[in-house]
């Protein structure tokens, strides 16, 4: 129950703000119309209402800055040149992109205009639009502005990075097209993270400076990597040295061998034959046992493994071979990294 | 052995030589086998033992079917005499097929077909049996030695003339040295066959072996198997 009426409670207040800049909104546009219709004065009454402190409804910043520029056209037009020219800096101040299109207004507004941007002075960067970005072939980029000549310096700033990417550092007037190409300074690919762009600029005209920043995260799309071999285990190596105890069980094994061939040629003839050939089975038990004296006496002395020390070095080159392919493979596919960008929440002055 | 038995046990080691390196050019694992065997058989037939000797000389061809199964196939010839009056010297002819089925690396199943002919010059008698056995086979850890223990029954015995056996055995004991794709071997073998008395006595034969080998292995390193 609760929930519902929670739900209810914000159905209301959104449907309350979309209502008020419904109002605003539906103000703004009677306004132009009469604009259009050169009803000025009547205009301009609306187009103050909108931009005074007591208005009620709400109002986003693009319909204010909209109301402050038809707010400055209107004037200019009957000739209120300061009154338009305060209007004018009002727009740009809120948004330095604004700007008039010369075909929809005269050339005494468009100069008005340009006089308010003269003596205002903005910098400003567009909020980034997502993009996927291959480092190889494509850039990113990113928007910028300043209302009139100014030195400008952007920045792009890996947030957890304590390095500078100059994007650009020279004059600027008006709207510029910066690109980015994914790089650090070093050449190396840009990190995966959160990122700044940071406009600075001093202006060339009335000495002021003004700086903007906007937010950015960058995540790299990569194709799956290979996981490059594990360390060989002690299970997967041959001894390299020959340990006491298998000399021992040789000697063991060969004594077995000796027993089992006397076993038999006691005890799986028929006794009625006797023992006759039990020469035989003396013979093969004593090379058996030679042989496992001789791996006894053998293994007190050499204790090193050549064979199984020669395999382990295959064995150790090939996984090393294989991490190399593995990790030439991966480079490759690193290689082929696309950026991928997307606006963050922050923005700055 | 008269011309007429020689042939089919040549016709086998042409078989068993030819075997083993068309298989080894195919990469398949395979070996070749030469052997000499010193034989001494004894038997009784109820008035005393009747003992001669003699050297047979063998060859086989072995290859692996997989990583467990692997076929021999192998053939012998010789001679025995005795050195007691009325031993009547003999010509013997053997050819075998085995099948063996390795459950470790230390243990396989065997199961084995051979027919042997001992003609003299008034006779001939075959013999054809069945067995079916294991192999145990101990590495050294240190040499490239390995000791072999073998044993076998023979549920069917089938000789011409003769019932069929109460007891039939067959058993070997060896030891195989290996220097790179050559094994040499030493092996101790005994057969026993006990007959069932028929009213005439009972007929007791044994023979024992001591056989030296030389394989040849051509594939993948695997100790080879010998049957015998």
């Amino acid at each position: 129950m609760r929930h519902l009426s929670l739900g209810l409670t914000l159905v209301v207040a959104a449907s309350q703000v979309a209502s008020a800049q419904t109002e605003t909104g539906d103000l703004l546009h009677q306004a132009e119309q009469l604009y259009e219709q050169l009803a000025i004065e009547r205009a301009v009454t609306l187009l103050r209402q909108i931009v005074s402190t007591s208005w009620p409804h709400e109002i986003t910043k693009e319909q204010q800055v909209e109301a402050y520029t038809y707010l400055g056209a209107s004037l200019a037009l009957i000739g209120v040149r300061d009154s338009a020219l305060l209007y004018f800096r009002g727009a740009i101040e809120r948004d330095p992109f604004t700007d008039l299109d010369p075909e929809r207004f005269t050339p005494a507004q468009l100069t008005l205009f340009q006089q308010a941007r003269h003596l205002t002075f903005a910098v400003a960067a567009r909020p980034v639009v997502g993009a996927r970005v291959d480092p190889r072939t494509q850039r990113a980029t990113f928007t910028i502005v300043t209302t009139h000549p100014a030195s400008v310096r952007v920045e792009l700033r890996p947030v957890e990075v304590n390095t500078a990417i100059v994007l650009f550092n020279g004059v600027n007037d008006g709207m510029r097209e910066v690109p980015w190409d994914g790089l650090l300074p070093d050449g190396r690919l840009a990190p995966a993270g959160r990122f700044e762009l940071a406009v600075v600029g001093q202006s060339q005209l009335i000495g002021r400076s003004d700086s903007a920043r906007v937010y950015f995260t960058v995540t790299h799309e990569t194709p799956p990597l290979e996981d490059t071999l594990p360390e060989l285990t002690p299970a997967q190596l041959l001894p390299e040295r020959r340990q006491a105890s298998a000399g021992r069980g040789d000697l063991l094994k060969g004594l077995v061998v000796a027993v089992g061939a006397l076993v038999v040629s006691n005890v799986a003839p028929n006794a009625h034959f006797g023992r006759g050939t039990q020469a035989l089975a003396i013979a093969v038990g004593g090379a058996a046992s030679i042989s496992g004296v001789t791996a006894f006496l053998r293994a007190r002395h050499l204790r090193d493994l050549p064979a199984n020390i020669a395999e382990n070095s295959r064995r150790r080159a090939a996984r090393a071979s294989a991490n190399a392919s593995i990790a030439r493979r991966n480079a490759e596919k690193v290689a082929q990294t696309v950026l991928v960008i997307a606006p963050a929440a922050g923005v700055g002055p | 052995m008269t011309r007429r038995d020689r042939t089919p046990v040549e016709w086998v080691v042409l078989v068993c030589l030819a075997f083993a390196p068309a298989a080894g050019t195919a990469q398949v694992t395979a070996s070749g086998t030469a052997a000499v065997t010193l034989v001494e058989h004894q038997v009784d037939i109820g008035y005393g033992v009747e003992e001669s000797r003699g050297l047979l000389f063998g060859a086989e061809g072995a290859v692996d079917l997989g990583s467990r199964l692997a076929l021999t196939i192998r053939a012998a010839g010789g001679s025995l005499s005795g050195e007691a009056t009325g031993v009547e010297d003999r010509n013997v002819g053997e050819a075998g097929l085995q099948l063996s089925v390795a459950l470790a690396h230390w243990l396989a199943f065997q199961g084995a077909v051979t027919s042997r002919t001992y003609t003299t010059a008034i006779a001939r008698q075959r013999w054809t049996s069945v067995a079916i056995g294991a192999e145990t086979g101990l590495d050294f850890a240190t040499s490239p030695v390995r000791g072999v223990l073998r044993g076998s029954l023979l549920p069917v015995v089938s000789v011409s003339g003769l019932p069929r056996p109460d007891v039939a055995l067959t058993t070997a004991v060896g030891i195989e040295y290996r220097g790179g794709s050559v094994t040499g071997a030493l092996y101790y073998g005994l057969e026993r066959y006990d007959f069932p008395n028929v009213g005439a006595g009972r007929r007791l034969e044994q023979v024992s072996t001591l056989t030296v080998r030389f394989t040849v292995q051509r594939g993948a390193r695997r100790p080879p198997r010998s049957s015998q």
